[in-house]
Protein backbone atom coordinates (compact mmCIF):
# COMPACT_ATOMS: atom_id res chain seq x y z
CA UNK A 1 0.00 0.00 0.00
CA UNK A 2 1.37 3.35 -0.69
CA UNK A 3 1.77 6.00 1.49
CA UNK A 4 1.46 9.58 1.06
CA UNK A 5 5.01 10.13 1.07
CA UNK A 6 5.45 7.85 -1.42
CA UNK A 7 2.52 9.35 -3.50
CA UNK A 8 3.79 12.95 -3.09
CA UNK A 9 7.09 12.09 -4.82
CA UNK A 10 5.24 10.63 -7.72
CA UNK A 11 2.71 14.02 -8.10
CA UNK A 12 5.99 15.64 -7.88
CA UNK A 13 7.74 13.73 -10.67
CA UNK A 14 4.77 13.73 -13.05
CA UNK A 15 5.03 17.52 -13.59
CA UNK A 16 7.78 16.93 -15.51
CA UNK A 17 8.26 13.18 -16.36
CA UNK A 18 5.56 10.40 -17.81
CA UNK A 19 5.22 7.82 -15.48
CA UNK A 20 4.88 4.51 -15.88
CA UNK A 21 1.39 2.98 -16.09
CA UNK A 22 1.47 1.26 -12.98
CA UNK A 23 2.71 4.43 -11.22
CA UNK A 24 -0.11 6.36 -12.85
CA UNK A 25 -2.67 3.73 -11.72
CA UNK A 26 -1.10 3.57 -8.29
CA UNK A 27 -1.51 7.88 -8.11
CA UNK A 28 -4.83 8.05 -9.09
CA UNK A 29 -5.91 4.77 -7.00
CA UNK A 30 -4.19 6.96 -3.89
CA UNK A 31 -5.82 9.87 -4.68
CA UNK A 32 -9.25 9.07 -5.42
CA UNK A 33 -8.79 7.76 -1.62
CA UNK A 34 -6.78 10.96 -0.37
CA UNK A 35 -7.91 14.81 0.11
CA UNK A 36 -4.55 15.09 1.83
CA UNK A 37 -2.93 14.26 -1.21
CA UNK A 38 -5.34 15.56 -4.00
CA UNK A 39 -4.52 19.01 -1.92
CA UNK A 40 -1.10 19.07 -2.75
CA UNK A 41 -0.97 17.70 -6.16
CA UNK A 42 -3.34 21.00 -6.55
CA UNK A 43 -0.31 23.19 -5.04
CA UNK A 44 1.79 21.95 -6.72
CA UNK A 45 0.41 22.87 -10.14
CA UNK A 46 -0.25 26.15 -8.64
CA UNK A 47 3.05 26.96 -7.45
CA UNK A 48 4.09 26.16 -11.41
CA UNK A 49 1.36 28.23 -12.67
CA UNK A 50 2.31 31.31 -10.22
CA UNK A 51 6.10 30.79 -10.36
CA UNK A 52 5.80 31.39 -14.14
CA UNK A 53 3.11 33.88 -13.94
CA UNK A 54 6.16 35.80 -11.40
CA UNK A 55 8.99 35.43 -14.25
CA UNK A 56 6.77 36.70 -17.11
CA UNK A 57 5.27 39.31 -14.76
CA UNK A 58 8.95 41.15 -13.85
CA UNK A 59 9.52 41.23 -18.17
CA UNK A 60 6.53 42.79 -18.48
CA UNK A 61 6.67 45.16 -15.70
CA UNK A 62 9.89 46.33 -16.84
CA UNK A 63 8.45 47.10 -20.09
CA UNK A 64 5.74 49.34 -19.00
CA UNK A 65 8.59 51.65 -17.10
CA UNK A 66 10.04 51.85 -20.63
CA UNK A 67 7.14 52.88 -22.02
CA UNK A 68 6.45 55.37 -19.74
CA UNK A 69 10.13 56.66 -20.39
CA UNK A 70 9.52 56.86 -24.04
CA UNK A 71 6.01 58.01 -24.40
CA UNK B 1 22.59 56.15 -35.65
CA UNK B 2 21.50 59.66 -36.15
CA UNK B 3 18.11 59.43 -37.63
CA UNK B 4 17.28 55.89 -35.04
CA UNK B 5 14.81 57.69 -33.44
CA UNK B 6 12.78 58.40 -36.11
CA UNK B 7 13.82 54.89 -38.47
CA UNK B 8 13.70 52.76 -35.63
CA UNK B 9 10.50 54.39 -33.75
CA UNK B 10 10.66 50.65 -31.21
CA UNK B 11 14.34 50.90 -31.05
CA UNK B 12 16.46 50.70 -27.65
CA UNK B 13 18.25 53.53 -26.35
CA UNK B 14 21.19 53.51 -24.00
CA UNK B 15 19.37 55.88 -21.88
CA UNK B 16 16.29 53.15 -21.60
CA UNK B 17 18.75 50.48 -19.89
CA UNK B 18 19.24 51.92 -16.53
CA UNK B 19 15.13 51.75 -16.19
CA UNK B 20 15.08 47.94 -16.93
CA UNK B 21 17.39 47.61 -14.17
CA UNK B 22 14.87 47.14 -11.08
CA UNK B 23 13.07 44.18 -12.72
CA UNK B 24 15.95 42.67 -13.95
CA UNK B 25 17.67 42.71 -10.52
CA UNK B 26 14.32 41.18 -8.87
CA UNK B 27 14.60 38.34 -11.28
CA UNK B 28 17.78 37.79 -10.72
CA UNK B 29 17.38 37.76 -7.32
CA UNK B 30 15.17 34.92 -7.39
CA UNK B 31 17.73 33.30 -9.21
CA UNK B 32 20.60 33.35 -7.62
CA UNK B 33 19.06 34.85 -4.06
CA UNK B 34 22.33 36.47 -3.32
CA UNK B 35 22.41 40.19 -3.57
CA UNK B 36 25.68 40.79 -4.58
CA UNK B 37 25.89 37.95 -7.19
CA UNK B 38 22.43 39.24 -8.92
CA UNK B 39 23.98 42.83 -9.07
CA UNK B 40 26.77 41.29 -11.03
CA UNK B 41 24.83 39.70 -13.21
CA UNK B 42 22.50 42.39 -13.85
CA UNK B 43 25.59 44.80 -14.93
CA UNK B 44 27.03 41.93 -17.12
CA UNK B 45 24.02 41.85 -19.00
CA UNK B 46 23.33 45.79 -19.01
CA UNK B 47 26.97 46.16 -20.65
CA UNK B 48 26.20 43.23 -23.18
CA UNK B 49 22.80 44.73 -24.07
CA UNK B 50 25.19 47.93 -25.00
CA UNK B 51 27.72 45.86 -27.10
CA UNK B 52 24.41 44.55 -28.67
CA UNK B 53 21.96 47.56 -29.02
CA UNK B 54 22.47 47.55 -32.80
CA UNK B 55 21.22 44.41 -32.82
CA UNK B 56 18.02 44.78 -31.05
CA UNK B 57 14.82 44.87 -33.95
CA UNK B 58 12.04 45.51 -31.54
CA UNK B 59 10.41 41.72 -33.01
CA UNK B 60 10.40 41.56 -28.55
CA UNK B 61 9.81 44.24 -26.33
CA UNK B 62 13.00 45.47 -24.69
CA UNK B 63 12.33 44.15 -21.61
CA UNK B 64 11.68 40.14 -22.99
CA UNK B 65 15.42 41.03 -24.96
CA UNK B 66 16.50 42.08 -21.64
CA UNK B 67 16.04 39.65 -19.60
CA UNK B 68 16.61 36.84 -22.65
CA UNK B 69 20.11 38.29 -21.98
CA UNK B 70 19.99 38.14 -18.05
CA UNK B 71 18.94 34.14 -18.49
CA UNK B 72 21.67 33.41 -20.48
CA UNK B 73 24.20 35.17 -18.04
CA UNK B 74 22.20 33.23 -15.18
CA UNK B 75 22.97 29.43 -17.12
CA UNK B 76 26.62 30.82 -17.60
CA UNK B 77 26.75 31.27 -13.79
CA UNK B 78 25.21 27.97 -12.65
CA UNK B 79 27.81 26.68 -15.45
CA UNK B 80 30.88 28.11 -14.39
CA UNK B 81 29.87 27.51 -10.38
CA UNK B 82 28.84 23.81 -11.10
CA UNK B 83 32.12 23.54 -12.92
CA UNK B 84 34.19 24.97 -10.15
CA UNK B 85 32.59 23.54 -7.52
CA UNK B 86 30.07 20.76 -7.63
CA UNK B 87 27.11 20.79 -5.56
CA UNK B 88 25.83 18.53 -3.31
CA UNK B 89 22.37 17.28 -3.97
CA UNK B 90 21.60 17.55 0.07
CA UNK B 91 23.51 18.62 3.13
CA UNK B 92 26.48 21.04 3.21
CA UNK B 93 24.50 23.74 1.25
CA UNK B 94 20.90 23.19 2.84
CA UNK B 95 20.82 25.41 6.17
CA UNK B 96 17.09 23.40 6.68
CA UNK B 97 18.98 20.26 7.01
CA UNK B 98 17.36 18.88 3.90
CA UNK B 99 18.38 15.32 5.19
CA UNK B 100 15.21 15.08 7.75
CA UNK B 101 13.05 17.11 5.49
CA UNK B 102 11.07 14.15 5.10
CA UNK B 103 10.91 13.13 8.08
CA UNK B 104 9.55 16.03 9.52
CA UNK B 105 6.70 16.57 6.74
CA UNK B 106 5.91 12.54 7.09
CA UNK B 107 4.60 10.97 9.98
CA UNK B 108 6.30 7.20 10.84
CA UNK B 109 3.41 5.89 8.83
CA UNK B 110 4.08 7.92 5.70
CA UNK B 111 1.24 10.04 6.03
CA UNK B 112 1.34 13.92 6.07
CA UNK B 113 2.38 15.22 9.86
CA UNK B 114 0.36 18.03 9.08
CA UNK B 115 -2.00 18.01 6.24
CA UNK B 116 -1.92 20.42 3.38
CA UNK B 117 -4.57 22.76 3.48
CA UNK B 118 -7.19 24.30 0.93
CA UNK B 119 -5.79 27.21 -0.60
CA UNK B 120 -8.25 29.43 -1.84
CA UNK B 121 -7.63 30.43 -5.43
CA UNK B 122 -5.84 33.48 -6.32
CA UNK B 123 -9.27 34.78 -8.00
CA UNK B 124 -9.36 38.92 -9.00
CA UNK B 125 -6.00 40.29 -10.35
CA UNK B 126 -5.99 41.87 -6.75
CA UNK B 127 -5.79 38.59 -4.81
CA UNK B 128 -3.41 36.88 -7.46
CA UNK B 129 -0.89 39.97 -6.72
CA UNK B 130 -0.68 39.22 -3.07
CA UNK B 131 -0.61 35.61 -3.52
CA UNK B 132 2.54 36.47 -6.26
CA UNK B 133 4.17 38.38 -3.07
CA UNK B 134 3.71 36.10 -0.39
CA UNK B 135 5.31 33.36 -3.02
CA UNK B 136 8.42 35.94 -3.91
CA UNK B 137 8.93 36.16 -0.41
CA UNK B 138 9.21 32.45 0.11
CA UNK B 139 10.98 31.57 -3.12
CA UNK B 140 13.83 34.02 -1.62
CA UNK B 141 14.09 32.25 1.04
CA UNK B 142 14.27 28.92 -0.51
CA UNK B 143 17.51 27.64 -0.30
CA UNK B 144 20.63 25.59 -1.71
CA UNK B 145 20.54 23.48 -4.97
CA UNK B 146 17.17 22.50 -4.83
CA UNK B 147 16.45 26.52 -5.07
CA UNK B 148 18.39 27.19 -8.00
CA UNK B 149 17.01 23.76 -9.94
CA UNK B 150 13.45 25.15 -9.11
CA UNK B 151 13.80 28.60 -10.01
CA UNK B 152 15.39 27.72 -13.41
CA UNK B 153 12.43 25.10 -13.64
CA UNK B 154 9.90 27.18 -12.90
CA UNK B 155 10.20 30.79 -13.24
CA UNK B 156 13.04 30.52 -16.54
CA UNK B 157 10.93 27.85 -17.99
CA UNK B 158 13.90 25.59 -18.66
CA UNK B 159 14.07 22.22 -19.92
CA UNK B 160 14.54 19.38 -17.35
CA UNK B 161 17.29 17.70 -19.70
CA UNK B 162 19.31 21.17 -20.10
CA UNK B 163 18.87 22.10 -16.34
CA UNK B 164 20.21 18.70 -15.85
CA UNK B 165 22.99 19.08 -18.15
CA UNK B 166 23.91 22.80 -16.99
CA UNK B 167 24.09 21.80 -13.36
CA UNK B 168 25.70 18.39 -13.79
CA UNK B 169 22.57 16.81 -12.50
CA UNK B 170 21.28 13.03 -13.07
CA UNK B 171 17.53 12.83 -13.62
CA UNK B 172 17.03 10.90 -10.40
CA UNK B 173 18.87 13.99 -8.53
CA UNK B 174 17.01 16.33 -10.27
CA UNK B 175 13.64 14.94 -9.25
CA UNK B 176 14.69 14.65 -5.67
CA UNK B 177 15.82 18.29 -5.51
CA UNK B 178 12.38 19.54 -6.80
CA UNK B 179 10.00 17.35 -4.50
CA UNK B 180 12.37 18.96 -1.99
CA UNK B 181 11.82 22.46 -3.18
CA UNK B 182 8.28 22.20 -3.86
CA UNK B 183 7.67 20.59 -0.11
CA UNK B 184 9.42 23.28 1.52
CA UNK B 185 7.96 25.80 -0.74
CA UNK B 186 4.28 24.99 -0.36
CA UNK B 187 4.69 24.94 3.13
CA UNK B 188 5.89 28.43 3.17
CA UNK B 189 3.59 29.72 0.59
CA UNK B 190 0.91 27.98 2.94
CA UNK B 191 1.78 29.65 6.02
CA UNK B 192 1.97 32.87 4.30
CA UNK B 193 -1.33 32.68 2.44
CA UNK B 194 -3.62 31.52 4.79
CA UNK B 195 -2.37 34.26 7.26
CA UNK B 196 -2.69 36.79 4.45
CA UNK B 197 -6.29 35.63 4.42
CA UNK B 198 -6.95 35.75 7.96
Amino acid sequence: MDTCRDISALISRAMDARLSVSERLRMRLHLALCSACRKFSRQVRLLRWASRQLGRQLGRQSGRQLGRRSS
Amino acid sequence: MTESRESRPTGLRADDLPGHRPAMLRYAILQVREAAVAEDLVQNTLVAALQALDTFRGDASPATWLIGILKRQIIDHYRRVSREAPLPVSGGDDPDGDADLLDRLFASDGHWATAPAVWSDPEGSRRQEDFLAVLEACLKGLAGQAGRVFALREIMELDPADICKDLGLTPSNYWVLMHRARLRLRQCVERGWLMERS
